[in-house]
């Protein structure tokens, strides 16, 4: 039988957030995974160079926003209670008194819904931790957050502490970058005339390409690829992200046979 | 500094929506026994959910979309460094734009 024990704490980051932060020691019998102070770090770390685009997306919502005249609270409680980029985008666009609260509201859904691939494919990293410091952690989950620490965890890291690291350094990124561009309203121009606007498309193909492990990888991404493409010019809303996610967990499932196991991540698989 | 009613009620809704996908997502994994085989495809999710990200965006960024694309791998591969790809990737966007 294999026994591991693991310590984990959560403690204050460099940037003081207190409040959800507290000290804690856990052991259990699951192997390989940690949560540590030194994974928050390597979090925070390994996902700054995304959090500079991060905070031109940040910027240019904050003018949005200001645009659409909505009061500095109001940018500061949708980033609190919704975080969530694209859609806090989307909703700007909407933005016109009197408000059409449902088309808003489905909006957000739509484009949200591919929030339950990102947190379900992080259940078998994090499903070892209690859920008192999961569900706060899964609040401040983005793309690029979760796109990070999940390039991690297939390259044998198993610290959970890294995915708070990497939401941290997300939001940190975005709080200030959208009150900036807030403050600075309409005097930014048009942000596609400097090629900001591939900023979410680069940082996305990037990660895919350095997460490129075998071919094995190409059967599940190509039928991704196909289907979110046909679903994307069909469908309207963010459908396609699920579509292509599920034709891409499909394709991986059903050709199970031909795949050679070591390269299955697992968290049950000891990390040496 | 003012919060409007009708924008308070908005904005709670779309909270309450967000959060029920990201936590929901997990919580429903932790419901269903997983096979070893739905969990080894699970692994392959991730990279299956951003090629879904990333396809429609590129397609929609047209030509010039495309060029950054190639531009990123590129440096993916010479460098595996994710902000020179971003660089990269704006800038070869940017210069596109310039001559279309």
């Amino acid at each position: 039988m294999q026994r591991c024990v693991w310590e984990s704490r959560l403690v204050e980051t460099a940037a003081g957030v207190n409040g959800m932060l507290e000290e804690a020691e856990m052991v259990t019998h699951q192997a390989g995974v940690t949560f540590t102070r030194q994974g928050v770090f390597r979090g925070l770390r390994a996902t700054a160079p995304l959090a500079i685009s991060v905070a031109t997306y940040g910027a240019v919502f904050g003018v949005l926003a200001k645009q659409a005249g909505v009061s500095l609270l109001e940018t500061t409680l949708l980033n609190l209670f919704v975080f969530a980029g694209a859609a806090q985008m989307a909703a700007m666009d909407q933005w016109a008194y009197p408000l059409p609260i449902m088309a808003i509201v489905i909006t957000t859904l739509l484009i949200n819904l591919r929030l339950i691939m990102l947190g379900a494919s992080m259940r078998p990293w994090m499903k070892y931790l209690p859920a008192w410091m999961v569900y706060p952690t899964l609040h401040i989950l983005s793309d690029e957050s979760w796109a990070v620490a999940m390039t991690e965890y297939r390259n044998g890291e198993r610290d959970a502490g890294l995915v708070l690291g990497c939401n941290l350094a997300i939001a940190f990124a975005w709080f200030p970058a959208s009150a900036f561009g807030h403050v600075l309203g309409g005097s930014i121009g048009d942000p596609a005339e400097l090629g900001l606007d591939f900023a979410f498309t680069a940082v996305f193909a990037a990660m895919l390409f350095g997460g490129y492990r075998s071919r094995f990888d190409l059967a599940p991404w190509g039928a991704s690829g196909l289907v979110a493409w046909l679903v994307w010019w069909l469908v309207p809303g963010t459908w396609y992200v699920i579509a292509g996610g599920l034709a891409g967990f499909l394709v991986a499932v059903l050709r199970t046979d031909e795949r050679p196991h070591h390269q299955i991540p697992d968290a049950t698989e000891p990390v040496s | 500094m003012t919060v409007h009613g009708s924008a308070f009620v908005t904005i709670f809704l779309m909270a309450v929506v967000t959060y029920a996908f990201r936590a929901g997502g997990y919580w429903m994994m932790g419901r269903v026994t997983l096979s070893p085989r739905m969990e080894s495809g699970l692994a392959y999710l991730p990279g299956a959910v951003i090629t879904a990200l990333v396809v429609p965006s590129a397609i929609e960024a047209g030509f010039p979309g495309i060029v950054g694309l190639v531009a990123v791998a590129i440096v993916m591969r010479r460098w595996n460094n994710l902000f020179l790809a971003l660089v990269f990737g704006i800038g070869a966007v940017w210069m596109m734009r310039q001559f279309m």
